[in-house]
C-alpha cells in the first residue's frame, strides 16, 4: 500500500453528516419535547404553588401587623383616658374645696354680720334700760315724779353723748 | 502525570469531603484530556503504520 | 477440526472436573439441607457453585477450540478505516451500515417511547422510565445553560441526540460489531458539525465582525495563529474519541485472539469496561468540550 486510500472520505462524510442530522430532528420530536414539556410544566407548577404560599404567608404578616396596631392603639387610648379621668378628678376636688371655702368664707361673714347687729341690738337695749334706771333713780333720789317724756328726752340725750363720747374714746 | 493528578484530587478530598462528588468529576475530565495528547501520538502512529 | 491427543485430553480432564463439581454440589446441598445455619457447609456449598461454573466454561472452551482450531496467536488484524460494502452500486463503508443500523433500532425505540410511555407519565413524582429520561434531558439541559453564557436555542437537544446517538455505537460493539465510533470518518463527521455549530452561535450572539474581531483580540498579530488553533479544535475532538473507541476495540481484540475458544464467558464481561463505562466518560468530554468551545465563541 502506497498510502492511505483517501478518495471514499468525503462520501462518507457525507452521508454521516446527512444520518445525524435526520436522527437528530427524528430525536428531538419524539423524545427530546415531550420530556421537556413535562419538566417544564413541573418547574411551573412548583413556581405556582410557591408563589401562593408566599402571597398567604405575606397575607398573614400583614394581618398579624393590622392586628398589633390595633391593640397598640388601644392601650393608647386607654392610657389617655385614665389621664384625663384624672385630671377631671383633680380639677373637681379644687373647685369642691374652693366652694366649700367660699362658702365658709360667707358663713362667717354672716356670722360677722349678725354678731355686729346683736351688738348693736344689745347696746340700744342696755341704753333704753340705762335710761330708764336713771330715770327711776333720779325719781327715787329726787323723789319726786317726773315727767315721764321729758326726762327720758333728756336722759337719751346725754347717754346718747357719753355714748358717742364712750364708743369715740 | 495522572499520578499527580490523582494525588491532588485526592488531597482535595481529604481536605473537603463534602466536594467528593464534584471534586471525581473533575478529576475524570482531567483525566481524559490529559490521556488526549497520548492518543493523538496513537493515531499517528496507526496512520504511519497503514502507510507501509 | 482436527483433533489432537492434547485436545482429548483436555476433553477428558473437562468432564472429570464437571462431574466432580456437580457430585460435590449436590453432596453438599444435601449436607447443608439436613442443618441449616451451619457456616462451614453454606461455604461448602457455594465453593462447589463456583467450580461447577468453571467446569462449564472449560468445557464450552474447549469444544469451542476443536471446532474453532485452536486461537491464532495474539495477531490482530484490524485497518484504520474499516472495510467496504457494495450496495446498489456504491461502496459504503461497514461502519456507515452499522450506524444505518443503530440510528433505526433507536428510533424504533424512540417511536415505542413516544407512543406507550409517555401517556403514562405521571405528574408529581417520576418513577421508573421516566425517571430516567427526565435525569437524562435535565442533565444535558443544565450543562448547556451553566457553560454558555449566551443564547443557545436548540442546543441542548441536538447534544442530546448525539449522546445517544454514541450511546447507541457502544452498545453496537456489545454485539461484536465494529462500532461507528472507532472509524474516523465518523467521528469527523461529528466534530465538523460541532465546528459548524461553534461558528453559527459565535455569529449569532456577536455579529460576523464581532467573531472576527474575537480571534484578533489581544492583538492582530497572532489572527493566523487562532485561525489555526481554531481549526485544531474539530480535528483534536475527533482523533479524541477515534483513538480512545480504537484503543478499546484493540484490546477487545487481542484478548479474543489470545483467548481463542477460551473467550466464551470471559471477553463480554472484560469487555464492559471497554465498551460501555469508557465511552460514558468520551461522550460526557465530547459534550463538555463541545460547549466550552462554543461558550469561548460567544464570549
Amino acid at each position: 500500500m502506497d498510502g492511505l486510500d483517501l478518495s471514499n472520505v468525503p462520501f462518507d462524510l457525507i452521508i454521516n453528516i446527512l444520518n445525524i442530522i435526520v436522527f437528530y430532528l427524528i430525536i428531538r420530536l419524539l423524545v427530546y419535547k415531550p420530556v421537556k414539556k413535562f419538566l417544564s410544566a413541573r418547574r411551573e407548577r412548583i413556581e405556582k404553588e410557591q408563589k401562593t404560599l408566599d402571597e398567604a404567608s405575606k397575607e398573614l404578616e400583614s394581618r398579624k401587623e393590622a392586628y398589633e396596631a390595633q391593640m397598640e392603639e388601644a392601650e393608647h387610648r386607654s392610657k389617655e383616658l385614665l389621664h384625663q379621668s384624672r385630671e377631671k378628678a383633680d380639677r373637681n376636688a379644687t373647685e369642691i374645696l374652693n366652694a366649700a371655702r367660699a362658702e365658709a368664707d360667707k358663713l362667717i361673714a354672716d356670722a360677722n354680720l349678725n354678731i355686729a347687729t346683736r351688738e348693736k341690738e344689745a347696746i340700744n337695749g342696755m341704753k333704753d334700760d340705762v335710761v330708764e334706771l336713771s330715770v327711776s333713780i333720779a325719781s327715787k333720789l329726787i323723789a319726786r315724779n317726773l315727767n315721764d317724756e321729758d326726762n327720758k328726752r333728756l336722759a337719751a340725750d346725754f347717754f346718747e353723748k357719753e355714748l358717742g363720747s364712750m364708743k369715740q374714746g | 502525570m495522572m499520578g499527580f493528578a490523582t494525588a491532588k484530587a485526592t488531597e482535595a478530598v481529604a481536605r473537603q469531603p463534602e466536594a467528593s462528588g464534584k471534586i471525581n468529576s473533575i478529576l475524570l475530565m482531567g483525566l481524559a484530556l490529559a490521556e488526549s495528547t497520548a492518543i493523538y501520538a496513537f493515531v499517528i502512529a496507526l496512520i504511519i503504520a497503514t502507510k507501509i | 477440526m482436527e483433533i489432537t491427543t492434547a485436545d482429548i485430553i483436555k476433553l477428558a480432564a473437562a468432564a472429570v472436573l464437571s462431574v466432580g463439581a456437580l457430585a460435590g454440589y449436590f453432596i453438599s446441598r444435601a449436607a447443608c439441607g439436613v442443618d441449616p445455619g451451619n457456616r462451614k457447609k453454606k461455604r461448602l456449598k457455594k465453593l462447589f457453585f463456583v467450580l461447577i461454573i468453571l467446569a462449564g466454561w472449560f468445557i464450552a472452551g474447549t469444544v469451542f477450540d476443536i471446532l474453532v482450531g485452536g486461537s491464532k496467536g495474539i495477531v490482530v488484524e484490524f485497518e484504520m478505516f474499516s472495510e467496504r460494502v457494495d450496495l446498489f452500486g456504491i461502496s459504503f463503508a461497514e461502519t456507515s451500515l452499522i450506524m444505518w443500523g443503530v440510528t433505526g433500532v433507536v428510533l424504533v425505540l424512540a417511536l415505542l417511547f413516544r407512543l406507550f410511555a409517555v401517556p403514562r407519565f405521571r405528574e408529581d413524582s417520576p418513577t421508573g422510565l421516566q425517571n430516567v429520561m427526565e435525569l437524562a434531558v435535565e442533565f444535558f439541559d443544565n450543562h448547556t445553560r451553566t457553560n454558555v453564557h449566551g443564547r443557545t436555542g436548540n442546543l441542548s437537544s441536538y447534544l442530546f441526540a448525539l449522546g445517544i446517538l454514541m450511546f447507541g455505537c457502544a452498545c453496537a460493539e456489545l454485539f461484536g460489531l465494529r462500532a461507528p465510533t472507532s472509524d474516523i470518518t465518523v467521528t469527523l463527521s461529528m466534530s465538523l458539525i460541532t465546528f459548524f455549530l461553534i461558528n453559527w452561535y459565535g455569529i449569532r450572539n456577536k455579529r460576523l465582525s464581532g467573531r472576527l474581531k474575537g480571534l484578533a483580540s489581544p492583538s492582530p498579530v497572532i489572527f493566523p495563529m487562532r485561525i489555526v488553533s481554531d481549526v485544531a479544535v474539530p480535528v483534536s475532538l475527533a482523533c479524541r474519541l477515534f483513538g480512545n473507541m480504537l484503543g478499546g476495540l484493540i484490546v477487545m481484540e487481542l484478548l479474543k485472539g489470545a483467548a481463542g475458544g477460551y473467550a466464551f464467558g470471559i471477553a463480554p464481561v472484560a469487555g464492559l469496561y471497554f465498551n460501555l463505562f469508557h465511552p460514558l466518560i468520551q461522550i460526557y468530554i465530547f459534550v463538555t468540550l463541545s460547549l466550552t468551545f462554543i461558550n469561548e465563541a460567544c464570549e
